[in-house]
């Protein structure tokens, strides 16, 4: 059976949630474990028919959900595929889904797909250019994005300004809010040396409305943002300091490979509370 | 350097990897202990790893009897030669096929293979029709209102869920002995199958969200072909007789028949 007859009304989006991948969706269905809130990658849900938009339709009648996407290609210099953000504000009129976040990035170019998040210089022309499809796509749905910090093993000769300075301008040019990866940022700090603190101190924290936590691999001369591991210590330290600045703003879980069973995602997200707790109290966290 | 100069110059670098990429790679700057060559390569192989993943995930029973390390060089082959340009990855590996059969027919050494075009367009098929629109019921009560002048020329449809192929190879045992899903216990590539008397016809379906194969009987296949080919009832009814409306009546039941289309008047769906 696919749906379970339904158990609660879906609430809004508040404590640490996990981002729902297809292995742990039997599991949802059937046991509707205790989880404030779901993230699913849209793009994985966009079939025509068959057992994804079921499943994505049972999904979101008992959990709050938001919407993950990686095809929107913000930063690209093609013109916005209107086609694909129909589909995009469909699903999410149609499921009540809270909100849209996407990367800072670009995926496309002359019509073709890496299927990879692609870096950008930090230079105006490319705030201005993304600043501009970002207010496209808002006007489009109707409603705020937000948009994502990616890990990047690239610099460009082009930047002018830091990630932390583009993404705080973005964030006024365009009117969007901001979703922050502590996991790409640490990534971003052991592969391109940037400073994590002065990054986090940077960010205008009224303009975050989520934080995603994720595991790195470490591979030959660089780490890769693999989402294949348990969230690293000194990555729940960084964290550890961001929320302090923003104790309300929902969290999330990533594990895309490797995947392990649900429950031991539910322990991270259950850390992750205690984390916030402890911070957010006053209490310095031990790492264990 | 413009931004648009920056992306198209980084995206040639990736779906062309084997090109020079010094123009671009001096437009880099070396961060922490990344070189410009490091960090280009780091895309290289993201991008690489991740289209054969999909591919790996759509043709499970080639990449089992091709070996995964020759598996991966068709993938990167392929990435070249048809690069994605669709942002929905369910969408990338269409053309698989037909890149191995031209592959096949270049190289001598993969005769014996010749039966893998055919194979992968099964697994293909399995994939597309898994992704599929769903369809409605046959609506009969339209039916009835078709004009008695008008039934000669009602075409038939096929429903999205339905995907037809024939081959002269025995696909079919090569595709079941060569799913991880069904046989990671034993798997049976080094098997050798029979070549079946006759080219064989099967169906992919959906039902209830579960994709599945039927084998058919050649004049049913050939029926279900011709309504796919757009044949009118009249032209159906003077090339297969007798035969016709047992068939009909049989894939309207199965919903594989699910609308049709007379004129200006028209139920497709």
């Amino acid at each position: 059976m696919l749906v379970q007859q339904k158990q609660k009304a879906p609430g809004p989006i508040s404590g640490t949630g996990i981002g729902l991948r297809s292995s742990h969706v039997g599991e949802i269905l059937m046991n509707q474990p205790d989880i404030p809130w779901l993230e699913l990658l849209a793009d994985n849900h966009m079939a025509a028919g068959g057992l994804i938009p079921a499943q994505l339709a049972a999904v979101c009648e008992i959990y709050p959900v938001t919407f993950h996407s990686v095809g929107l290609s913000l930063g690209s210099i093609d013109p916005l595929d209107f086609e694909y953000l129909g589909k995009l504000k469909k699903l999410m009129r149609q499921h009540h889904v809270a909100w849209l976040s996407e990367h800072l990035c670009f995926t496309s170019v002359d019509g073709f797909h890496s299927h990879d998040l692609l870096p950008m210089p930090y230079s105006p022309e490319s705030l201005q250019h993304m600043a501009q499809r970002i207010t496209h796509v808002q006007d489009f749905l109707g409603e705020r994005i937000l948009v994502e910090n990616v890990s990047s093993y690239m610099k460009f000769a082009e930047s002018e300004m830091d990630e932390a300075e583009f993404i705080a301008a973005l964030v006024e040019q365009a009117d969007c809010d901001l979703l922050i990866d502590v996991n790409n940022i640490y990534v971003n700090h052991l592969n391109l040396g940037i400073e994590p603190v002065r990054y986090i101190e940077q960010l205008p924290f009224e303009r975050v409305r989520e934080v995603h936590l994720a595991g790195y691999e470490q591979k030959d001369g660089f780490v890769l943002d693999a989402h294949n591991n348990p969230v690293s210590d000194p990555v729940w330290d960084l964290y550890s300091q961001l929320i302090q600045h923003m104790p309300n703003v929902p969290v999330l879980i990533e594990w895309d490979n490797d995947i392990p069973p649900l429950s031991r995602l539910m322990e991270e997200a259950h850390k992750a509370d205690v984390i916030k707790q402890q911070s957010t109290q006053g209490i310095s966290y031990a790492i264990s | 350097m413009p931004l648009a100069d920056i992306e198209q110059t980084f995206m040639q670098c990736l779906i062309t990897p084997y090109n020079d990429a010094d123009m671009f790679m001096s437009k880099l700057v070396v961060a922490g202990s990344l070189s410009s060559e490091k960090q280009l390569s780091i895309y290289r192989s993201n991008i690489n790893g991740a289209h054969e993943s999909v591919l790996a995930q759509i043709y499970p029973a080639c990449k089992t009897i091709l070996g995964e390390g020759y598996f991966n060089q068709l993938c990167l082959l392929y990435r070249i030669q048809f690069p994605s340009k669709h942002a929905n990855l369910n969408k990338y590996g269409k053309h698989f096929s037909v890149f191995i059969k031209d592959f096949i027919e270049k190289h001598n050494e993969l005769q014996a293979f010749e039966y893998l075009p055919d194979l992968v367009l099964l697994e293909w098929n399995w994939h597309a029709i898994y992704y599929s629109c769903n369809d409605l019921p046959f609506d009969f009560s339209l039916l009835a209102n078709v004009a008695e002048d008008q039934q000669q020329k009602l075409v038939f449809h096929l429903s999205n869920t339905v995907s037809l192929q024939c081959s002269c190879y025995p696909v079919l045992a090569i595709w079941e002995s060569n799913r991880p899903e069904l046989n990671n216990k034993q798997l049976k590539s080094k098997q050798t199958f029979e070549m079946p008397d006759e080219e064989i016809h099967f169906c992919i379906f959906r039902d209830n969200y579960e994709v599945s194969l039927k084998e058919l009987p050649a004049t049913q296949f050939e029926v279900l072909q011709a309504i796919k080919a757009g044949q009118t009832l009249g032209e159906l009814s003077d090339r297969f007789g007798g035969d016709l409306q047992p068939t009909l009546n049989y894939y309207i039941q199965l919903g594989w028949i699910n609308s049709f289309s007379v004129d200006e008047m028209s139920n497709v769906r």
